[in-house]
């Protein structure tokens, strides 16, 4: 693989994409912050992936961005008014800890896994961003959004191992799933449940 | 024809068309019915891979899709049957309980999907098949025009969780396969393999979802779900230790079985105990089977498997009778909290004896379904660990003393002579549910022996 320099960009973009959906309230900027996102795991899957196999990510991705989009009744706000800076500095401050611990953790992981440095580092933060949004919201798009971000995380990693062309499908498969989830949870009080 | 159309794609094929007819709630409930009576019947009756007597045709047991093989060999009929009288049991209830009408068509999908995870090769692809029925059973879950609870938003993380646990452990185990000698690689597969599972059966401590979804979900789909995941995962996982030798060869193993069964039994009694909503309640009385299926795997020999395999009888009877009761009743009164089903013994004579009856034979009660299996359980567990049975023994008291709690609330006491509100229909599924649990519990080697047919499609591990 390709160990340039330039393979570190995309991980720094991974890392900030995560982190301003952790402490983002802006379900708009949100949407466009999670296909950054995409962008970034694209480039690094390509690392390992042919481009035509790694671009399932990327379209999987935008896809189930354009999806939870569709889906928003107009709604602007991920957090109640009052406590948005209050909560964004302690989502920070949570971040920067875990962070810490994902670069404890990243030689112990690199040498029980075969995977190249950069993209166990993109992997391994987004999963534990992810995580993070996970533990600290009970709102259906934070919940999605942070599921997406893991499972991104996890397919970084996953790349590297495994080049099975029917299981990339699959797991666009159960992103776009859980983008519909998201989706019809945002939806489902506002839909007509006529007998 | 092959199996896996016959009890995978077509059915499956038949609950998106059955989906699409969603309002013509009847005419759904009657074809979901009859088709998984009809499986069920197939499957008891008609060989795999073998000439059927009489006819000459022959079903082939394996399918290959996209190079992937569907298994369903003839071993595997009992399983068959088994989840299609689940199919039977809850399509055939869901009209009755008044139950959203997605539950017969997603229900019959997740069956097949269920079953498809089952008999796919390789492993892996077991992990995407069950993420895509909890990605299907959200609807069945959150009904249109009502929102989602923290209990299902948990579900879906929790499940989902475990999809990257299982797919790395899966590509772990293969490489110890290739090279037995790498026993880092080994112990890694091991432990990813064990979070995976853990995180899909809710076992302790990720399973603070199940109490949240039961109480905030209609009780007849949650019932459902609870029934057949847990189901088809607790067989998945004894394919794999199964399709992996050296993994049960393990005796580290069947201590952390028994420890993690015995603690879901100590701690989800305890909640039990001081819980005021009877969907919650289901939810512990999940936990607490799943703990008991997880304490019969430990045994480490063969009675232990059979206990396993017997036990899903009278957990379906329960849980079924249960979700309907519990459903009856949410239609009547609005909620299942305690304050809300006061004196509704009242109104709801029959339901009021089904649940109560469900769940003091999930308590194992004397004399009712579950307590003949949990007798010789706890009797083979205190073998080896007799300072354990006691905890056991204690959570299984916590779901009992939450029973008593609820039939206080449900009579006050007393209840006079009024006109049932239940349905005909209503009445006489609980009662045959009330009169199989009895069935069970007195006259035990009545049914149970059936259920140890399962075995010939779970691999024998000792």
């Amino acid at each position: 693989m390709n160990e340039s320099p330039w393979i570190y960009i995309p991980v720094a973009v991974l890392a900030l994409t995560a982190l301003f959906l952790l402490v983002n309230w802006n379900w708009r900027a949100g949407i466009i912050a999670l296909a950054i996102q995409y962008l970034a795991v694209f480039w690094l899957t390509t690392a390992e992936w042919p481009l035509g196999l790694a671009v399932v990510k990327l379209v999987a991705g935008w896809m189930a961005g354009a999806i939870l989009g569709a889906s928003q009744a107009g709604e602007e706000s991920l957090e109640e008014a009052g406590s948005r800076i209050a909560g964004a500095r302690f989502r920070l401050a949570a971040a920067v800890m875990v962070g810490l611990l994902v670069l404890s953790v990243i030689s112990g992981a690199e040498s029980r896994l075969p995977v190249p440095r950069p993209l166990l580092m993109g992997g391994l933060a987004l999963i534990s961003l992810g995580l993070l949004q996970l533990g600290m919201t009970v709102r259906p798009l934070r919940i999605v959004l942070g599921l997406l971000t893991v499972m991104s995380g996890f397919e970084i990693v996953y790349a590297a191992i495994e080049s099975s062309v029917l299981l990339a499908g699959l797991l666009a498969v159960v992103n776009l799933g859980l983008a519909f989830v998201g989706a019809y949870l945002l939806a489902a009080p506002a839909l007509e449940d006529t007998p | 024809m092959s199996a896996p159309i016959i009890w995978i794609l077509a059915p499956f094929g038949v609950a998106t068309v059955l989906w699409l007819l969603q309002r013509k709630t009847l005419l759904v409930a009657w074809v979901g019915l009859i088709l998984c009576v009809g499986l069920a019947v197939l499957a008891a009756s008609v060989p795999i891979g073998e000439r059927i007597p009489g006819v000459g045709l022959r079903i082939e047991p394996e399918l290959i899709i996209l190079g992937r093989r569907l298994l369903v060999e003839n071993t595997d009929r009992p399983l068959l049957v088994f989840f299609y009288a689940i199919g039977a049991f809850w399509i055939g209830g869901a009209r009755a309980s008044r139950a959203d009408r997605l539950v017969a068509p997603v229900g019959l999908a997740i069956l097949t999907i269920l079953l498809a995870a089952l008999s796919v090769e390789p492993f892996l692809y077991a992990g995407l098949l069950v993420e895509t029925a909890v990605l299907l059973s959200v609807p069945m879950l959150v009904p249109a025009g009502s929102s989602a609870g923290q209990g299902v938003l948990r579900y879906v993380v929790f499940q989902t969780l475990a999809l990257p646990f299982i797919l790395v452990a899966a590509w772990g185990l293969g490489g110890v396969e290739a090279n037995p000698t790498n026993t880092d690689l080994a112990q890694l597969s091991v432990v990813l393999l064990g979070m995976g599972f853990a995180f899909w059966l809710a076992i302790f401590p990720f399973y603070t979802w199940l109490p949240l979804l039961a109480g905030q979900a209609q009780p007849y789909a949650v019932g459902f779900l609870m029934m057949a995941m847990p189901t088809a995962v607790l067989i998945l996982g004894l394919n794999v230790l199964g399709q992996f030798g050296w993994l049960s060869s393990d005796p580290g193993l069947f201590t952390i079985l028994r420890l993690s069964g015995g603690m879901m039994v100590v701690t989800a009694g305890v909640w039990a105990a001081f819980q005021r909503d009877v969907g919650r309640l289901l939810g512990y009385a999940v936990i607490i089977e799943t703990g008991y299926s997880l304490l019969a795997l430990s045994l480490r020999e063969s009675l232990g498997m059979e206990i396993f395999v017997m036990m899903f009888l009278p957990r379906l009877v329960g849980l079924g009778l249960w979700s309907l009761a519990a459903g009856i009743m949410q239609r009547e009164t609005g909620s299942l909290q305690f304050k809300q089903l006061e004196r509704v013994a009242e109104k709801l004579p029959f339901a009021t004896a089904g649940l109560a009856l469900a769940y003091l034979s999930l308590a194992g009660l004397p004399l009712l379904g579950s307590f003949p299996l949990r007798q010789i359980l706890l009797q083979e567990v205190a073998r080896t660990s007799p300072f354990g049975v006691i905890w056991v023994l204690g959570g299984s008291l916590g779901l009992m003393f939450g029973a008593f709690r609820l039939l206080a609330v449900l009579t006050e006491g007393y209840f006079g002579p009024r006109k049932a509100q239940e349905t005909w229909l209503q009445m006489v599924l609980l009662l045959l549910g009330v009169l199989t649990l009895l069935l069970m519990g007195v006259f035990p080697r009545a049914l149970f022996p059936w259920m140890a047919r399962l075995l010939e499609a779970i691999p024998a591990l000792y």
